[in-house]
């Protein structure tokens, strides 16, 4: 066997002189590409289609390259964090604030004040925007809101859902679908926690857990089994429903998108009792590229930048007066026209307001699971009567403040949505276990719920 | 050099390679269950601040959820090897011991089910149980996994357990009946024995990849019913929490490490020693009766992963396609889309996957003919060794190669080359092509061995009487480090560099993100490249082995 072993030797010796020299010439190339800075390396919790048009966008006006991952904010973070002693990418790019709460504390975010923002008063007053640090700031936000296949809701004659109550009615039986609210921030933090809130502050903590419940059992037997793995699915699939899936709960942005996306016959509801939802965006720590992702950033709040979130996103500019919709946006229902307010901004009058209710609540942050923020007063928009407390335009009541005991949450929603349940929620869960653990949770949870009014609470009762 | 010499060389050359890419990432991985954070052995011992401490672990053995998820990972893992082997045992006697026709074809329909990435899989089932409802259950349930896990598993099952039929030596069965030994003892004392080495792989390869698996849990597992990997999981990605997801996972690595080392160990006790060599002389069931109900079995078990390509295909050129039994629209602009974003991914998954096929059969091929052949030791050790790490899901590989080698001394080779890549691909693979070719030289008489050393061993007798005994085996390892890398997703996002960005990769960020039509044409491009690959190798594979035969 010895000769087939020396020429195997002799192989592997060669093999690896080639690979070697191969590497070299690489890793000059790398250092090459290392000096310059014409390059940003985004991680994008985005899809690529949607997103790609916007980097393209910084490209053309910058000339650096965009090279880009896309992937959950979850899988994002976590690569983030293993690659923190030598990290490859730049900036981190959409998804929610809490994503970006749970990043910063692994140290992977890096502070940097982008200057179109840094006198800015309007910004700077709302807090919950950005980090106190400024490893993290919102470029967008976004409502919360019901979405209608417009052809499903003529051809089964189903009426327009007003309110959240609304789809408790049985006449939509079928016709609902939602993406998994246990893993979910759309429907577990978003919908699911603002009902629970909405019931608490009315009933307290122990009645009104119940009444929540007793709503999740209905609203439940009104969706479509199974429920998605997530919020793109459940778009799909209402897009493309000819059966009589007809009503999913999203942020309303997708409406818009899929619409032009794929050309879905979709529309937004805004409801009475909605959430506030930012998209944040952050420097990573020791970003290779760090001219590069501080030009991104700045790009990003620059004019063009937020002139394009509107084309690109279809959410509402953060910052910049008279940003307005091109002339092949598709057209805006009375409702979106609401709330995506493009020729208008936050003002300080409002920033204020919000400043203010969340300075009173800051110091739970630190404790709570999550804090929702609700309002006293009501404008009237069309023949909509909405409660709001901080932007007239935005239509909002609530305010999600992001907080670090979330997955406590989503805990109690994995215990509360468990298919094999479903239908008979509380009474027959196995285990004494189940028990335990859902009054530790709610003793977690709810003790620091910030409730101002619930103005629009009784009209649902 | 002498023979000892050598030996002495190539056992340390071979083990300084697996204690960089296995036993360094496993340290690394049980670390981070220790303080907390990860970054490995490196970062470890250059921090000052990361205290060790068994918090996590107490945590996790404390807590009834975590119990719970440990439980019933073990108790999913060993229905789904027992249910998927019961299926398989059909298939493979008749892939092996019949003169069935149409063998080919459906070796390569069921290798088709193993190069469907998973999260197609899911995606296809989700929507057809939610418009056809054809499942007498949730598909959100223990019933809903096993199904789901055990139609995945028996592909594996197959080729494990056909490996094993096709070493039965027939001379030994008849050698025992000519010796007035009753049937059912011969079954027990001789048939058994010689099947064991296949079917226990088979089950410790299914039972390992089952524990692995996290695509599948991580959609369908109800909270009542929680997986550790999926539990894991979100413990890491939603709720940053190291400490917890490691510790957990490590609690079942340890479990797996048991059922791995008590399987290496009990080798030999189970009958492995084989007297025979290959199946020279393989006695064909001629029955018409049985070969055909063999095949009608065989075609609807095959016909499962053609019926997950239609859908894949049909999706992969719709315009729009929901609650209707085929798409209302078709369009072929799925693939521009995909292929205008990830141009180079046809060529960077072939590149890096082929890479890693040939890198795992070579590794595969010293440690198991080099062993038997002496000049490499420490088998069982090897053995061990790539088993554990063929357990980590591949996305928990590719986050242990990352905090491993992601320092200022390697990062380059992590951040430009896709050597870490490959090395992931290849490492979380190598279970497979460990075994299948274990089964094939321990199969071979060792008189055969001493033959070919007596004959001079030289280049061309290792190939003409060693190579077409193995092939089988190379050809099924290579094949399924090749088909598991293509279709790989958790260790490419964690270890690709940038501009290697490969068609699973692509596919899973357009699925992820409600774009199905795209990811579904990159899954198409998946299939058509692995196609020809596999159906030339299952025709090389066939030849070979009747080669053998007359040799």
């Amino acid at each position: 066997m010895k000769p087939a072993i020396s020429r195997i030797a002799i192989a592997i010796v060669i093999i690896v002189i080639i690979l070697a020299a191969i590497g070299g010439v690489y890793y000059y190339y790398y250092q090459m590409q290392q000096a310059s800075q014409r390059v940003v390396v985004i991680y994008a919790d985005y899809s690529a289609n949607v997103a790609q048009p916007y980097f393209n966008n910084f490209t053309a006006d910058t000339g650096i390259k965009v090279v880009p991952l896309y992937a959950s904010m979850g899988e994002l973070v976590g690569k983030l964090v293993a690659e923190k002693s030598s990290p490859v990418a730049d900036v981190l790019f959409g998804g929610a604030p809490s994503a970006y709460i749970g990043a910063d504390e692994q140290g992977v975010l890096a502070s940097y004040i982008p200057p179109a923002v840094k006198n800015d008063q309007t910004y700077l007053n709302a807090k919950s925007l950005y980090s106190s640090d400024w490893t993290w700031y919102s470029f967008t936000y976004n409502i919360l809101g019901i979405i209608i296949n417009t052809q499903q809701m003529s051809k089964y004659n189903l009426p327009m859902p007003k309110s959240w109550w609304d789809l408790l009615n049985p006449v939509y039986k079928g016709h609902i679908i939602i993406e998994n609210p246990s893993t979910s921030t759309t429907t577990g933090l978003g919908f699911f926690a603002l009902i629970w809130q909405i019931y608490i502050s009315k009933y307290g903590v122990q009645n009104g857990t119940a009444a929540f419940e007793n709503y999740v059992k209905n609203f439940m037997s009104n969706v479509v089994s199974p429920i998605t793995p997530d919020d793109e699915h459940a778009e799909t699939v209402l897009g493309q429903s000819t059966d009589g899936a007809a009503i999913t709960i999203d942020w309303i942005n997708a409406a818009p998108l899929y619409k032009m996306l794929n050309g879905y016959p979709l529309q937004a509801i805004l409801v009475n009792d909605n959430i506030l939802g930012p998209t944040a965006m952050g420097i990573v720590n020791g970003a290779p590229h760090m001219k590069a992702a501080e030009a991104y950033v700045n790009w990003v709040f620059s004019y063009q930048g937020q002139k394009l979130i509107p084309t690109v996103f279809l959410k509402p500019a953060i910052i910049y007066n008279n940003i307005t919709p091109p002339g092949d946006f598709p057209p805006l229902s009375v409702e979106e026209q609401m709330a995506f307010p493009y020729n208008q901004t936050f003002t300080t009058q409002y920033a204020n307001q919000i400043d203010s209710i969340f300075n009173q609540y800051s110091s739970l942050v630190q404790t709570s699971s999550l804090i929702l923020v609700f309002s006293s007063s009501t404008v009237k928009y069309g023949n909509i009567n909405m409660p709001v407390f901080s932007v007239p335009s935005l239509n909002l009541n609530a305010m999600l403040i992001p907080t670090q005991k979330e997955p406590l949450f989503f805990v109690y929603l994995n215990w509360l949505f468990s298919p094999t349940t479903e239908g008979t929620i509380l009474s027959t869960l196995p285990g004494s276990f189940a028990g335990h653990l859902m009054s530790t949770l709610i003793s977690l949870i709810t003790p620091s719920t910030a409730i101002l009014a619930s103005a629009s609470l009784e009209k649902h009762e | 050099m002498n023979k000892k010499t050598l030996s002495y060389l190539l056992t340390s050359i071979f083990f300084i390679i697996l204690f960089f890419f296995i036993i360094i990432p496993l340290f690394s991985f049980f670390l981070t269950a220790l303080i907390g954070k990860p970054g490995g052995l490196y970062v470890f011992l250059k921090s000052s601040s990361l205290k060790l401490t068994l918090k996590y672990y107490y945590n996790v053995l404390t807590e009834p959820y975590f119990k719970q998820s440990i439980y019933d990972t073990i108790l999913l893992s060993v229905s789904v090897t027992f249910l998927s082997f019961i299926l398989s045992l059909p298939i493979s006697y008749a892939l092996s011991r019949t003169t069935m026709p149409l063998k080919e074809l459906i070796r390569v329909f069921l290798g088709l089910g193993i190069s469907i990435p998973g999260f197609i899989v899911m995606y296809d089932l989700i929507i057809i149980s939610t418009n056809v409802g054809f499942l007498p259950f949730s598909l959100y349930s223990y019933y809903g996994l096993l199904t789901v896990m055990t139609i995945a598993s028996i592909p594996f099952m197959v080729m494990y357990v056909t490996l094993a039929f096709d070493n039965l030596d027939y001379r030994l069965i008849e050698a025992s009946y000519a010796n007035g030994v009753s049937k059912i003892k011969t079954f027990f004392r001789v048939t058994m024995p010689l099947l064991m080495p296949g079917f226990v792989s088979g089950w410790v390869i299914v039972f390992l990849l089952t524990t692995g698996t996290l695509s599948v849990p991580l959609l369908l597992a109800p909270p009542t019913f929680p997986i550790v990997t999926a539990y894991a999981y979100v413990q890491l990605f939603s709720f940053f929490n190291w400490g917890n997801a490691t510790a957990l996972l490590s609690i079942l690595l340890l479990i797996n490490m048991s059922v791995i080392i008590a399987y290496t160990f009990n080798q030999k006790k189970l009958g492995f020693a084989i007297i025979g060599g290959k199946g020279f002389h393989p006695k064909y069931n001629q029955n018409k009766v049985i070969i055909a109900v063999l095949l009608i079995y065989s075609l609807i078990i095959g016909l499962l992963p053609i019926i997950e390509v239609i859908i894949l295909g049909l999706a992969a050129f719709s315009k729009f396609w929901v609650h209707t039994l085929v798409p209302s629209e078709f369009t072929l602009n799925n693939f521009n889309a995909a292929l205008q974003l990830y141009s180079f991914a046809p060529f960077s998954s072939l590149i890096l996957s082929i890479s890693a096929g040939f890198l795992a059969i070579l590794i595969s091929f010293i440690s198991t003919y080099y062993t038997r052949m002496g000049l490499v030791k420490g088998k069982k050790l090897i053995d061990i060794l790539t088993l554990i790490i063929f357990s980590l899901s591949p996305v928990m590989i590719g986050i242990t190669y990352l905090s491993s080698f992601s320092n200022d001394i390697t990062a380059f080779f992590i951040n430009t080359l896709p050597i870490a890549v490959i090395l992931g691909y290849t490492f979380g693979r190598i279970g497979y092509s460990t075994r299948a070719l274990d089964i094939s030289v321990s199969s071979i008489s060792k008189s055969l061995f001493e033959a070919a050393d007596i004959m001079g061993g030289s280049f061309n007798k290792f190939r003409n009487i060693v190579l077409p005994l193995i092939m089988p085996g190379i050809i099924e390892g290579f094949l399924l480090v090749f088909i598991r890398s293509m279709i790989d997703y958790g260790t490419t996002i964690m270890l690709a560099p940038y501009n290697w960005a490969t068609l699973a990769l692509g596919s899973y960020a357009f699925i992820s993100t409600g774009e199905i039509p795209e990811g579904a044409a990159l899954g198409l491009i998946i299939l058509i490249i692995n196609l020809p690959i596999m159906t030339y190798l299952y025709y090389r594979r066939g030849k070979t082995f009747h080669e053998a035969l007359i040799v």
